[in-house]
């Protein structure tokens, strides 16, 4: 009978250790999603290490010299106008502002004053009259340029993450915490079924392990197909922009799970230790 | 000792079997969705515009046969286009981006290469390298010159249209027509041009690529 009961007991440990890594295994990749993907400074570091800044000011460059073809103007009348650090403060402003919902707004007076007056040396020395056309003319390359300008400071589909991340927020917060509530919970019912509770910390290290590689195998696996090397969206620095971000993204799951598997360790080695202390307790008794 | 891997990893492949399957659809929906923006390949991106053009001296042939034609890759400068009587030359590139105009003539890569009969469309900058297309007359020849062969067009007709005017280009035609248009009008720093400026040539010379 008593030998029925433990296989029993063991039994419904087992299901109880799989529930709670799945209850773990799933708050750990809302929480890493959160982290590797919907955190503002996963944005910033993915920017900085996919080049974005210099390649989506190239974009802008060339299409603004079009702009200039175009219009039959020289390209000095855009000299001075951006640089490269007024442009990375631009775009994070932009990021920043977008990620709490706002709207974007960029200052460009002073650029548009800039190519007023270099406009003007242009004229000048080229002896163009000011007629009313050529004061229409004027007017829209300007605001080309400058809508131009905002358009390239703002992150391409930007919204869209920013919409999928304030919905994903609330998910993530109520989610993991039911996740992380219900986990515990198990863990006290394995608990409670053991009087040596020794015995019963091997299902939550079962629980913890299985968590880990939960964490570890299919994002090591994507990471090892690198599919995100071969997503194609123009601009193509977006597409660079997106491949990092998911690289990046997929090695917050990965440290997760080998958080998980450290935890599991300590686990095992106080488990063992605790294990041996006992013994020799009851030699000595 | 191995039971702390046996259990988990089986573990793990259950949760990963009932996941799958509790999100099948939605998984479907979301690889179908990313497959629209995942190529084969890792595409290149590097735009660096390049050239297999070699000015050379070419036989002249009524034919030749289609293993010797470069299929030109976008963003590649693979023929030169002169007018004679205005003596000039501008390079064109396959394909019509932004950057390729900024270096010269782009060819819309949906018509066809020269030799081919049937039609290519090339555009350029009014203000640039097409801002002699004003100057084109009924007659004038138009001669575009590839590694494969030298073919001559003669100018047969000059059109205004809007830019959205489909009735402007007809790429479906069974005959070899070349059509260079460029923004209509020519001044500098005119307001914005809804307009084009398009010069239909007939072939006259040149081999097919057959």
């Amino acid at each position: 009978m008593e030998k029925q009961n433990i296989q029993s007991r063991r039994i419904i440990s087992l299901l109880l250790s799989f529930f709670i890594a799945l209850f773990f295994g799933s708050a750990t990749y809302l929480v890493a999603g959160y982290f590797g993907f919907f955190n503002e400074s996963v944005i910033y570091n993915s920017l900085e290490s996919s080049d974005y800044y210099p390649k989506a000011l190239e974009y802008y460059s060339t299409s603004t010299q079009t702009l200039t073809v175009l219009y039959g103007v020289d390209d000095s009348v855009l000299q001075d106008t951006v640089n490269s650090v007024k442009f990375k403060i631009d775009v994070d402003n932009c990021i920043h502002t977008s990620f709490y919902g706002k709207k974007c707004t960029i200052d460009t007076e002073s650029m548009e004053s800039k190519i007023s007056a270099n406009m003007t040396a242009f004229m000048v020395a080229e002896d163009i009259t000011l007629t009313t056309e050529v004061q229409t003319g004027i007017d829209e390359f300007t605001k080309m340029t400058l809508d131009n300008y905002a358009k390239s400071v703002n992150i391409p589909y930007f919204s869209y993450y920013v919409d999928v991340k304030n919905k994903a927020d609330r998910l993530i917060l109520a989610g993991s915490l039911g996740l992380v509530l219900i986990g515990g919970f198990l863990i006290s019912l394995i608990l409670g079924m053991y009087k040596r509770k020794l015995k019963a910390l091997r299902y939550i290290i079962y629980s913890t392990i299985t968590t880990g590689l939960l964490c570890i195998i299919v994002p090591v696996y994507l990471l090892w197909t690198k599919f995100y090397e071969r997503v194609q969206i123009t601009p193509n620095y977006v597409s660079q922009l997106i491949s990092s971000l998911i690289f990046r993204g997929l090695w917050v799951f990965v440290w997760f799970g080998f958080g998980w598997l450290i935890l599991s360790a300590i686990l095992l080695y106080l488990k063992q230790k605790w294990m041996q202390q006992n013994e020799k307790h009851l030699e000595s008794k | 000792m191995a039971v702390y891997l046996t259990i988990p990893l089986f573990f793990s492949l259950l949760i990963y079997t009932l996941v799958y399957l509790a999100i099948e659809p939605v998984v479907n929906a979301g690889v179908a969705v990313a497959s629209m923006v995942i190529a084969r390949e890792t595409p290149n991106f590097l735009e660096d515009l390049t050239t297999i053009y070699q000015d050379k001296n070419l036989v002249e042939r009524s034919s030749i046969p289609l293993s010797e034609v470069v299929i030109p890759y976008i963003g590649t400068h693979y023929a030169n286009l002169s007018v004679e009587r205005l003596g000039v030359t501008t390079p064109v590139y396959f394909g019509d981006s932004d950057r390729i105009l900024l270096a010269g003539a782009g060819q819309y890569s949906g018509s066809f290469l020269p030799g081919f009969k049937r039609p290519i469309l090339i555009s350029g900058h009014n203000l640039s390298v097409f801002n002699y297309l004003q100057y084109l007359t009924v007659g004038d020849k138009i001669s575009l010159k590839t590694n494969y062969g030298l073919y001559v067009y003669e100018v047969t007709g000059i059109a205004i249209h809007s830019a959205t005017d489909p009735a402007a280009i007809d790429l479906g035609k069974q005959e070899e027509e070349l059509i260079l248009y460029t923004c209509y009008p020519f001044q500098r720093l005119s307001s914005r041009k809804y307009d084009r400026w398009f010069v239909y040539a007939k072939r006259i010379s040149g081999p097919d690529v057959k």
